[in-house]
């Protein structure tokens, strides 16, 4: 505690035969000790504080780490396919999606489809 | 525990035997729980086993009332301040009474009991509650040890009255001075003066005055007149003033068990030191101050509240009566009092260690009321017992940033249960008389923590003060 309040009286009033002085000093002794426990809940509650937040960071620290496991195995199974192979599958997918393409075009052009699409402009419905 | 017995009138007896694991709640005809009360009064019982009873905030014909934590002397002047009130059924076994009886939380303060108070609203009424009558009142007030009477003033205003012939017990009375004139002029008289003769009043045989004075004193204070008061001269070590360290010493040298610690610009009213004195009947009672008026009327103390670490004076620069209806004139626990009149215990005040010296000026009264709350007492404000306080006289009211240094490593951030977690800090510290203002919740929420009356020191956060909503004006729209 700042203030020095905890350098002993000097000179140490045991070798006085002053009643008030040593009874003063009594009454400083007890507030000092009830100020020091009051001051220890402080810092306990202070350090509980602490450790929550230190539990709070190495949950996060945690989290921090599984994604990092989880992007490094991503990594790992990217690197399992050769260029080659990822070519292939982009050339793959780039015809699904022209084949889903093609599909829609046509079906909009279906006479059941522009009917029913007439009767929902006349019901004001598009 | 999962049992909650709702009991509504008709009812003479409660619900069940001390076997019973439940805990019951009396409404009357015009009340009902809230829609979290249930919950919230069953999860205070299962995490405290030691609570006896729960009570919460309560809504009257639409209007919340936000209640402060448990006090066994407001009950006194409002003996419905915790009604509603949740009992365990065990404890109701114990104590040999019923769910439905108006005296129960008066028998629970008799039997020291736990109650804990729910800062959220348990429950809605058309009416309020009705409480104990004053003749239990009185029977309460015998059985606490308070040798006063409970008289009631008009519908809903109850104050106990010492009776007239009340001796009272022997009581010292330490006033450090620096013999300060009251007003600039040859002819003031000095306020330690006005202060003795306002103690000559109450005309009482048993008082014991001691006057604590250092080098600083103006003149010789072997000339003081006393008002015809026995007066003991005490003179001060030689060094800077530290009143921790005069009161102290008055309080070493004091020949009563009772010990009033007072300012010289403090004037006493008539029956002030009875009223206030009449409250260490009750063993349980620590420390009491008064209701301090600034020479204008207005209040200038009327106990302590506590706000993110900062001890402020609620109804400050208020008129007496304008604190009626926010329950300031009721005798009632408090965190803490004005040292400038606070009446205690001689063998208490030396069990803690007296004012500490290391706050010589500022922070010692209240720290003082925090060692003895500790200690196992409580802390009370009777404002029945009313001084007029010329403040700060022979001082500034600066607070140096050392003291609250010192007073925020000591404590910390010290929770007042006094005061509900939905009041709020004022935000202008010129206009003193805004500190009124945290009786005006500034959000309203329901906390389902139960609190007790416990003061625990925690790690200090200092908050951003809050900054007041300016209502609407023309202007703005």
């Amino acid at each position: 505690m700042r203030g020095g309040q905890l350098t002993p009286t000097d000179p140490d009033p045991i070798d006085t035969s002053d009643v008030e002085e040593l009874r003063t000093e009594t009454l400083r002794l007890r507030d000092l000790s009830l100020g020091l426990v009051s001051r220890a809940e402080v810092l306990t509650d202070r350090v509980s504080e602490l450790e929550t937040a230190l539990r709070h960071s190495e949950q996060a620290h945690r989290n921090l780490n599984q994604a990092h496991d989880d992007l490094n195995q991503a990594h790992h199974e990217l690197e399992r396919y050769s260029e080659a192979e990822i070519k292939e599958h982009q050339r793959i997918i780039a015809e699904l999606q022209q084949a889903n393409q093609a599909l829609h075009t046509e079906l909009r052009r279906h006479p059941i489809i522009r009917i029913g699409r007439a009767i929902a402009r006349r019901f004001r419905l598009i | 525990m999962h049992l909650l017995h709702v009991v509504s009138p008709p009812v003479d007896r409660s619900p069940c035997d001390q076997d019973c694991d439940g805990a019951a709640i009396y409404l009357s005809a015009a009340g009902r729980l809230s829609e979290i009360a249930q919950n919230a009064i069953l999860n205070a019982f299962a995490q405290r086993p030691d609570a006896d009873a729960v009570y919460g905030d309560i809504e009257i014909a639409g209007r919340t009332l936000k209640r402060p934590a448990w006090s066994p002397t407001r009950l006194i002047g409002e003996p419905a301040a915790c009604l509603p009130l949740a009992a365990r059924c065990s404890t109701l076994a114990r104590i040999g009474c019923t769910i439905s009886d108006p005296a129960l939380p008066l028998r629970l303060a008799e039997t020291r009991a736990t109650v804990l108070h729910v800062p959220a609203v348990l429950s809605r009424h058309a009416v309020a509650p009705e409480g104990a009558d004053i003749e239990k009142i009185n029977s309460h007030l015998a059985k606490i040890g308070i040798t006063a009477t409970a008289v009631e003033e008009g519908s809903s205003d109850r104050f106990l009255q010492v009776p007239a012939n009340s001796f009272g017990p022997p009581l010292s009375i330490v006033i450090p001075t620096a013999g300060q004139a009251l007003d600039e002029g040859p002819e003031s008289a000095r306020a330690v003066e006005h202060c003795l003769a306002s103690i000559a009043t109450a005309r009482r045989q048993d008082i014991e005055v001691i006057l604590v004075v250092g080098d600083e004193y103006q003149g010789d204070p072997e000339e003081i007149s006393t008002g015809g008061l026995a007066v003991r001269l005490l003179r001060r070590r030689p060094g800077s003033f530290n009143f921790s360290s005069a009161c102290n010493q008055g309080i070493l040298a004091a020949r009563n068990e009772l010990v009033l610690l007072l300012n010289d610009d403090v004037e006493m009213d008539s029956g002030a030191l009875d009223a206030m004195a009449v409250h260490f009947g009750d063993f349980s009672v620590g420390a009491v101050g008064a209701l301090l008026r600034y020479p204008d009327g207005t209040v200038q103390h009327a106990g302590l509240v506590m706000d993110n670490g900062h001890p402020l004076h609620p109804f400050l620069g208020w008129r007496p009566a304008d604190c009626r209806p926010h329950g300031g004139t009721v005798a009632r626990d408090v965190i803490a009092v004005t040292g400038a009149c606070l009446m205690s215990r001689r063998s208490l005040l030396l069990a803690v260690g007296g004012l500490s010296t290391m706050l010589p000026l500022s922070f010692n009264d209240v720290d003082l009321c925090l060692k003895i709350r500790r200690h196992g007492h409580r802390v009370i404000v009777e404002p029945t017992a009313t001084a007029m306080h010329h403040e700060s006289l022979s001082r500034t009211a600066e607070i140096f940033d050392w003291e609250w240094q010192r007073w925020i490593e000591r404590w910390g951030e010290v929770a007042d249960p006094w005061y509900h977690p939905d009041y709020y800090r004022p935000d202008i510290a010129l206009e003193l008389h805004l500190n009124a203002d945290h009786l005006e919740p500034y959000a309203q929420h329901d906390h389902f923590e139960p609190r007790d009356t416990a003061i625990v020191p925690a790690a200090y956060h200092p908050r951003p003060l809050r900054t007041r909503e300016r209502p609407p004006c023309e202007e703005d729209s």
